[in-house]
């Protein structure tokens, strides 16, 4: 077992030092998706390669843009000021986030893998949380604070499948049809996310300047509507297309302006009462609406007319 | 009657392909304005008077210079009753910003293109997403 000769980092609080099991710990670091992430805890090196998945990691010696401490569990972070309604030390539902010392702390008691899309691996949760925390971190002080070569994580409220034309995101408040549309209309297509899809952004000069999906399991590649001549194990896909749902006893496809897509997904923001931080999702919301066509889709619960009004749009 | 207005500085927004996303983060409200009312908007840093805003408006649209004055008068008000606005009858003089300078016409008259009170996060954020907490 690699280790490394590294006590606490001596930006942790005193009070964070009881969370941690044992003063002796190891030290590596990763790239998640692009992103530095430094890793510490009482942990192996190669049980943290095997909690994050082969999907998309690294090694890397680049300064970190997040730090990634192990603690048992998050029983305590409340009494230490903790709160899931704070956007200085956030508790989330299965992690902790220090903004200002840019530190997640993940349980160890914490389930591997999550099972979020169908007929797909299931997701490695800790690789989920660090580019959660990261997108937090660029909604919170700005996407260029948490940014590696240009590229930014951005969270969607959106379910997505993957068709010919790249990866179509649903997006919507709870009860407008992400889930259902998904995982019971376009089922012959891989289903990549079920509620939240990250995507990748560049800004500045970056090369990449189409919108990227972040892919974490493994979707299968042949699907009834979709047969892919390569197997969906990149660890990204670009975005095709962006939807905003409405049940409807229609079943129509409208061009949406960009402005109205922006103004529709920054009512769902995390920091929804911190004026810049509202500013930040704005701008990074306006990246990706002028980046891509939106459109409004309006449907029912029918499979077949759905596919046929995709395909008659030259959408899938 | 108010000559200038600017910008509450409550107020969060962000041109998005030439119309105005005004995100009032207080109030929890989210508005669209359209090409015209965007241009207004960016005036209003109590730099420009309305009849000066409206005389542009009116060049590019081809227009009645007393009747945009009269329909930025009427949706100025709008937009205090809103508290999106504020009267700068005792603000300094500022320069002009870039923003103001240059309208190539559009939707006339101003108006609110789109409008939802819906701003805001239930729950406990979370990686796997936030539906079904």
């Amino acid at each position: 077992m690699r280790s490394y000769n590294l006590l606490l980092p001596s930006n942790l609080a005193p009070s964070y030092i009881p969370l941690v099991k044992s003063p002796t710990q190891s030290l590596c670091r990763r790239s998640v998706f692009g992103f530095p992430v430094e890793f510490t805890g009482s942990i192996a090196v190669r049980r943290v390669d095997s909690l994050l998945g082969p999907a998309g990691i690294k090694k890397t010696k680049a300064p970190p843009l997040l730090r990634a401490v192990f603690v048992n569990s998050l029983r305590g972070f409340r009494r230490r000021g903790f709160d899931p309604e704070s956007s200085t030390l956030l508790l989330g539902q299965g992690f902790a986030l220090d903004y200002a010392k840019r530190t997640v702390f993940y349980p160890l008691d914490a389930p591997r893998r999550i099972d979020v899309a169908e007929r797909q691996r299931p997701h490695p949760l800790l690789a989920r949380t660090l580019l959660f925390s990261l997108s937090l971190l660029a909604e919170r002080y700005g996407p260029e604070t948490a940014s590696s070569g240009g590229v930014f994580a951005l969270y969607l409220h959106a379910s997505a499948v993957a068709c010919r034309k790249g990866v179509l995101l649903f997006c919507g408040e709870s009860t407008f049809g992400k889930s259902t549309i998904s995982g019971k209309l376009l089922t012959g297509f891989p289903k990549l996310e079920d509620d939240q899809t990250f995507v990748l952004l560049s800004g500045g000069n970056s090369g990449k300047s189409q919108p990227q999906t972040v892919v974490f399991g493994s979707p299968l590649r042949r699907q009834k509507d979709f047969r892919s001549p390569r197997a969906l194990n990149s660890p990204t896909l670009p975005v095709a297309a962006l939807f905003w749902l409405q049940k409807s006893p229609r079943m129509t496809v409208s061009p949406l302006a960009p402005s109205d897509a922006a103004t529709q997904n920054v009512s769902l923001t995390i920091h929804w009462n911190e004026p810049a931080a509202v500013m930040n999702r704005l701008k990074m919301l306006k990246q990706l609406v002028t980046a891509v066509p939106c459109y409004t889709l309006e449907f029912y619960k029918q499979r077949q007319p759905l596919v046929d009004l995709l395909r008659s749009h030259d959408l899938c | 009657m108010t000559s200038r207005w600017v910008r509450s500085s409550g107020v969060v927004w962000e041109d998005v392909n030439g119309e105005a996303v005004l995100v009032n983060t207080s109030a929890r409200q989210t508005l669209v304005l359209n090409s015209t009312a965007s241009f207004l908007w960016k005036c209003c840093d109590g730099s420009l008077s309305l009849q000066e805003i409206a005389s542009r408006i009116a060049a590019a649209g081809g227009h009645k210079v007393e009747q945009v004055r009269e329909e930025l008068a009427h949706f100025c008000g709008e937009l205090e009753t809103r508290g999106l606005l504020l009267s700068a009858s005792n603000a300094a003089m500022i320069p002009a910003s870039e923003h103001a300078v240059c309208f190539s016409g559009g939707d006339f008259p101003p108006r609110i293109k789109l409008e939802s009170s819906s701003l805001g996060f239930r729950g406990r954020p979370s990686p796997r997403g936030v539906s079904g907490q």
